[in-house]
C-alpha cells in the first residue's frame, strides 16, 4: 500500500512532463511543478509526509548509481575533454573560488551568523559533498542540503536561458557552467539538453566537487576570522 | 522471447557493473575518510575502466541510459524533502535567497565566459 506514494511520484511527474512539453518557457519544468505539487499537498492536507518519504526512498537510492553512470557520457566525450584539459581545469577552478567567494560576500551583507555562513559555503556542489563539508567546518548539514537542492533547481530552471542571453553558446562552456553552479540537478538538465552539454556538466560536477572539498577549509578559516 | 531475455540480461549486467563500482567507491570513501562521496569515486573508477578498455562502452548502455534519462524523476522526492526544512529556510530566507541567486548567476557566467574565451 505504502508504495502507492512512489507510483504517485511517477504518475504526477510523467503527466506534468507531457502537459508542459509544448511550453518553451524555462519555468515549464516538470521537476519544479511535481515537487511543488507534493509540497502543497502535504502542507495543505493532513496526509502523512513520512509515508511519502519512506515510499520514495527507492528514487533517492537510485541517485547514487546515476552519479556513477555519469562515467558513460563522460567517456563518450573523452576526445573533446582531452583536447581542452587546461581550459576545463582553469574554468572550474575559477568557478569554485567564485562560487564560495561571491556566496559568502553576499550572505555576509545580510548576516554575520557564522553557522549560517558556513552552511552556505558548499551550496554549489552535490549534496553528499556539501553535507560532508558542512559537518567538517561546523555548518549545519541539513541546512546545506536544503540550500544545495534550491540552488540546483535554480540552475536547472534558468541556467541555459541565462547563458544564451549572455552569448555563451558553446555547448561545452554551457555544460561546464551548469555542472559548476548546479551540480547533479543541473547535470540532469544538461544531459536532457545534449550529449556534449551532459558530458561537460558531469565533468564539472566532479572537478568542482573535489576542488570545493579541498578549498572549503580555507574559506571556513576566513569566516572564523570575520 | 530470446531477444527479450537477452535484453534483460544485458540490462542486469550493466546494472551490476554500476553497483560494483558504486560500492568500490564507497569503500574508498570509508578507508580514506575524505569528504568525497563514494559515488564520485565510483564514477572516476568506471571512467578509468572504460578508458583502459577493461569494460566496453556498449556493455554499459542499457542501465546507464535508464538511470540518466530518468534522473530528473529521481530528484522529485529530494525536492519534496525541502518541506522538512521550511522553518530553517524561512528563518534566514533573505540571506539564503540573495546569496544563492547572485552567486549562481555569477558562477554560470564566469565559468561559461572563461571557457569560451580560453578555447576560442
Amino acid at each position: 500500500m505504502i508504495y502507492l506514494w512512489a507510483i504517485a511520484t511517477i504518475v504526477v511527474f510523467l503527466l506534468l512532463k507531457k502537459l508542459l512539453t509544448p511550453i518553451t518557457s524555462p519555468l515549464a519544468n516538470p521537476l519544479l511543478w511535481s515537487m511543488s505539487f507534493f509540497i502543497l499537498l502535504f502542507s495543505l492536507s493532513s496526509l502523512d509526509y513520512q509515508q511519502y518519504k519512506q515510499a520514495n526512498q527507492l528514487f533517492i537510492w537510485l541517485l547514487e548509481p546515476a552519479v556513477v553512470a555519469f562515467a558513460i557520457p563522460l567517456f563518450n566525450q573523452v576526445k573533446q575533454i582531452k583536447q581542452q584539459v587546461a581550459a576545463i581545469l582553469i574554468s572550474c577552478s575559477a568557478g569554485v573560488v567564485v562560487a564560495m567567494g561571491s556566496g559568502l560576500a553576499v550572505a555576509y551583507a545580510f548576516t554575520s551568523d557564522k553557522h549560517l555562513l558556513l552552511s552556505l559555503l558548499p551550496k554549489s556542489v552535490t549534496s553528499p559533498i556539501a553535507m560532508a563539508i558542512a559537518n567538517q567546518t561546523g555548518g549545519l548539514a541539513a541546512l546545506s542540503a536544503a540550500v544545495v537542492i534550491a540552488v540546483g533547481l535554480l540552475g536547472a530552471l534558468g541556467g541555459f536561458t541565462l547563458l544564451k542571453w549572455c552569448n555563451i553558446t558553446n555547448p561545452q562552456a554551457q555544460g561546464l557552467a551548469m555542472g559548476c553552479s548546479a551540480h547533479a540537478i543541473g547535470t540532469a538538465k544538461a544531459i536532457e539538453t545534449g550529449k556534449e552539454e551532459g558530458a561537460f556538466s558531469s565533468l564539472a560536477l566532479v572537478i568542482s566537487g573535489i576542488l570545493t572539498a579541498i578549498l572549503a577549509p580555507v574559506f571556513a578559516w576566513i569566516i572564523q576570522g570575520l | 522471447m530470446m531477444k527479450i531475455s537477452s535484453t534483460f540480461t544485458n540490462f542486469l549486467k550493466s546494472a551490476a557493473i554500476i553497483l560494483i563500482f558504486l560500492y568500490l567507491g564507497k569503500g574508498i570513501t570509508a578507508i580514506s575518510g575524505l569528504p568525497i562521496p563514494g559515488a564520485i569515486f565510483g564514477l572516476l573508477l568506471l571512467f578509468l575502466a572504460l578508458n583502459l578498455r577493461f569494460i566496453r562502452y556498449h556493455t554499459m548502455l542499457p542501465a546507464s541510459s535508464f538511470l540518466l534519462s530518468n534522473m530528473t524523476l529521481f530528484f522529485v522526492p529530494v525536492g519534496v524533502g525541502l518541506l522538512q526544512y521550511g522553518a530553517l529556510l524561512s528563518q534566514h530566507w533573505l540571506a539564503i535567497t540573495a546569496s544563492s541567486v547572485l552567486s549562481t548567476v555569477v558562477v554560470l557566467l564566469v565559468v561559461g565566459h572563461c571557457y569560451q574565451r580560453l578555447t576560442k
